[in-house]
């Protein structure tokens, strides 16, 4: 007891600890090592070979420069749309402000397969854009087009609540003092969304150096030219080379450990600042001599339109059109042959075995964090977004490691006669690891936003620990909770590079519905890719929607 | 005649009463003149349209004689201390003070003399490196002040300044206050709905109640002559406070 006493008033510390530690270490910890182990087994001199041999060091340049490149677009016109959603009321405002959101919950695929249609030569846009001597899909400007799709909502989602938050006295206090609004801008408005533009930066940029699923479709995949390093570690696993790959995967890995630590900083930086500004009481209203000059507003609200246009809108609207282009029949034909519903099956299952999973854990981990002190607290958090962060294509290389043939388990599988990769319960275990952090990263801003008070009160009215659990920060959490099942599932049945990567791809037997996705359009089956896309966007959708109603109840509570 | 208002008016929302109601009062040069009133009689509002931080329906705003209605927030010279203290959180509490000295773009080296004096003015020497975060509730309260006199405004514009104290720290920032008042000489307006503070700093008194003037005069006339009956339920409260308050 009076060890628990130091980590908090309320019971249960041990065995949440305990059982999230167990959790974290088994899927996340154990698989991680065995890229480490596999990559001891090669000398130096070899291991220096292979990541420095002239193929790699192209695809990093264009993994790292396109990554770059596209952080730096989405920090531009992240906090343009952040500035635009935060201060200016206009027509389509709640429309813009749930599709920001849209990258989050589509399923790469897709995004892969729609960019590709919209800006290849005979696309909607790529018509236009071809002519000018301006190639988009099957070049390297695709994979930057296809990187700041994935990472569009990062800088708007970090940056426009502190904008929202930020209080209008200090706007005023500046203008009373004397200065304008671009030296109140400069001066006192930037630099309180420094840190946050710097962690969205960092976000995307970390999200962008895993992509694999949209760069398959856009980039045309050539050596030297359009091949990314995730690539790279694909084309490397399908010929054999194992070691190869793992140690290209090394490489990204150690990059993916220091973005995350980064993001960490990042964030605290944020909250401290955002802590440090000493004004108390009224949220956001500006006073209207303050209001920024309606030609200003308009342009920047214009700019926002534009950029939303090129990179989401038209995107989007171009998966329902090429779906129904034909004639509905056609439609349902291609969501209805054998293959399409064996894909649907195997998606729902998987779904349904990491969605609880995450549930359960997820919200026990946001708890532990949220509710206790403990050494190593930071770190745990870390632990738990790095799967974020590590490219797709390392999920799926990670499980091949492990429980491969020539895996550290293979023998021991192969006698038995079980077989994980290459079979359903491999698709599973990647896809638990990629859909990690989602229910333990909202549960826990939920539950950090709203303190401690209400299970204390509860304490002392006599409730147990478990009773206080249940009576009190569940209820509390629920739409918090409800938000991140609902994205972990989109990104469940979404997931593409892990997946690709121990599936092999089996019709009719490993395939879900974004591998299904890749294989229509292969086999140049267009209106069946975009039928099936149009499954999974959805879904996105919905998952969307899910979010204003959390949002929504979160004001009115 | 310093801050002169005439027939002010501003009205938040279409229907119900507007905030400000046709307010006019004279705040004579060189004093703390205090305006008074219950909790949403639009003593802010008053304050703001002073200051150019709202714009007005109607009505003049005159400062020293200058119709500054017309001028934006930025040119016209006035200190505000925020009840929030709007301290820049990023800036240290030197660079919060030469704020208004930097954007008229005085020399870095110049103005940080002048915010040296300023802190030592308000009591803070050495306090300049630190950061508003680090300080007291009325450590911050005397930076705000220290920005606001930086920029030697031409009049001092209060809004509940000491709201977010407790007690003990009020009193002694109220002496605090009188003492500062008297060596500027600065025409100061102090909104405040604590009476006896009013009754105790002002010299002259302007009473709101539903965005009007309900009475204006000395301490002693509104006392003695509350002019209505509900104004003499509003002040009769201070009567029966303690007299060392008062
Ligand atoms: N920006 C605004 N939008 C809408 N209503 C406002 C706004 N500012 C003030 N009001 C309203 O105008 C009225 C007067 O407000 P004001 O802030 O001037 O009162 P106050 O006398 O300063 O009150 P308090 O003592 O509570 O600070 C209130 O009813 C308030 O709700
Ligand atoms: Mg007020």
């Amino acid at each position: 007891m009076r060890g628990a006493r130091r980590h908090g008033v309320l019971p249960g510390f041990g065995p949440a600890l305990g059982v999230t530690l167990l959790y974290v270490g088994l899927l996340v910890l154990v698989p991680l090592a065995a890229l480490f182990v596999k990559t001891a087994g090669l000398s130096p001199a070899e291991f220096f070979r292979i990541v420095t041999a002239p193929r790699a060091l192209a695809a990093y340049r264009l993994s790292f420069g396109a990554a770059l490149a596209a952080a730096l677009l989405n920090a531009v016109f992240g906090l343009l749309l952040a500035w635009v959603l935060a201060r200016y009321r206009f027509p389509g405002r709640a429309f813009v402000d749930a599709l920001v959101d849209l990258p989050f919950a589509l399923p790469t695929a897709v995004a892969g397969l729609t960019l590709t249609a919209v800006y290849s030569a005979n696309g909607w846009l790529g018509r236009f854009l071809v002519p000018l001597g301006l190639k988009v899909a099957f070049a390297p400007a695709g994979v930057v087009l296809a990187l700041t799709f994935v990472g569009l909502p990062f800088v708007v989602r970090t940056v426009q609540p502190v904008l929202e938050d930020l209080d209008a006295e200090l706007e005023e206090a500046a203008a009373v003092l004397g200065a304008s609004r671009l030296q109140t801008f400069i001066r006192v408005v930037f630099p309180n969304l420094l840190p946050p533009l710097l962690t969205g930066f960092t976000l995307a940029f970390a999200r962008a150096l895993g992509e694999y699923g949209s760069i398959v479709f856009i980039s045309g995949n050539m050596p030297f030219r359009t091949e990314i390093a995730p690539l790279l570690i694909v084309t490397k696993l399908e010929q054999y080379d194992t070691a190869g790959a793992t140690a290209i995967a090394l490489v990204l890995l150690v990059t993916s450990f220091v973005l995350v630590f980064t993001i960490n900083v990042l964030q605290r930086w944020t909250r401290r600042r955002a802590g440090a500004s000493t004004v108390i009481g009224r949220g956001f209203r500006l006073a209207p001599a303050l209001a920024d000059a309606p030609a200003l507003r308009r342009g920047l609200v214009a700019a926002a339109f534009l950029f939303l246009a090129l990179f989401l809108f038209v995107p989007l609207a171009a998966v329902f059109v090429q779906a129904l282009a034909k004639r509905p029949a056609a439609y349902l034909a291609a969501i209805t042959q054998p293959a399409a519903l064996s894909a649907i099956r195997l998606t729902l299952l998987t779904a349904a075995i990491a969605v609880p999973l995450h549930l359960v854990f997820g919200v026990l981990a946001a708890w532990l964090i949220a509710k206790f002190r403990f050494r190593g607290k930071g770190l745990l958090v870390s632990l738990i977004d790095l799967p974020f962060a590590v490219s797709p294509v390392i999920a799926g290389l990670v499980f091949v490691l492990l429980f491969g043939r020539q895996g550290f388990l293979g023998p021991f599988l192969a006698a038995h006669d079980w077989k994980i990769i290459f079979a359903v319960p491999g698709i599973v275990l990647a896809t638990v690891f990629v859909t990690f952090p989602f229910v333990a990263r909202e549960v826990l801003a939920v539950l950090e936003a709203q303190g401690n008070e209400e299970e204390e009160a509860a304490l002392t009215l006599g409730a147990g620990g478990w009773q206080t659990f249940f009576r009190v920060t569940l209820p509390k959490a629920r739409w918090g909770i409800l938000y991140g099942v609902v994205l972990c599932n989109a990104r469940a049945m979404g997931e593409f590079g892990a997946v690709s990567v121990v599936s092999g791809h089996i019709r009719g037997v490993t395939n879900t519905l974004p591998l299904h996705v890749e294989i229509l359009y292969n086999e140049y089956d267009f209106t069946g890719a975009f039928a099936v896309a149009s499954l999974l966007t959805f879904l996105a959708l919905v998952t969307l929607a899910a979010r204003k109603l959390e949002e929504a109840r979160v004001r009115t509570a | 005649m310093s801050v002169v208002v005439t027939d002010l008016r501003r009205r938040f929302t279409e229907d119900g009463p507007p905030a400000v109601a046709g307010v006019s009062f004279t705040a004579p040069t060189g004093a703390i003149t205090g305006i008074l009133g219950p909790s949403g009689a639009g003593k802010s509002t008053v304050l703001r349209l002073i200051a150019g931080l709202e714009e007005p329906d109607a009505g003049r705003v005159l400062l020293h004689g200058d119709d500054v209605t017309d001028m934006p927030v930025q040119k016209r010279g006035v200190g505000f201390v925020f009840q929030g203290y709007a301290l820049f959180g990023h800036l240290s509490v030197r660079e919060n003070v030469i704020f208004g000295l930097r954007v008229r773009r005085v020399p870095r080296k110049e103005a940080a003399t002048r915010a040296d004096e300023l802190l030592h003015r308000v009591q803070l020497d050495g306090f300049g490196d630190r950061r508003p975060s680090e300080l007291s509730g009325g450590q911050r309260q005397r930076v705000a002040f220290a920005r606001a006199l930086a920029v030697n405004p031409r009049v001092l514009l209060l809004d509940e300044p000491f709201g977010a104290l407790d007690a003990g720290v009020r009193l002694e920032l109220g002496e605090w206050l009188l003492r500062l008042h008297h060596e500027t000489g600065l025409t100061t307006l102090l909104v405040t709905h604590d009476q006896p503070e009013a009754f105790a700093l002002a010299e002259h008194l302007v009473v709101l109640l539903d965005g009007k003037v309900a009475q204006a005069g000395t301490p002693a006339e509104l006392r003695e002559h509350p002019a209505d009956g509900r104004l003499e339920a509003f002040l009769r409260v201070v009567s029966r406070r303690p007299r060392h308050l008062a």
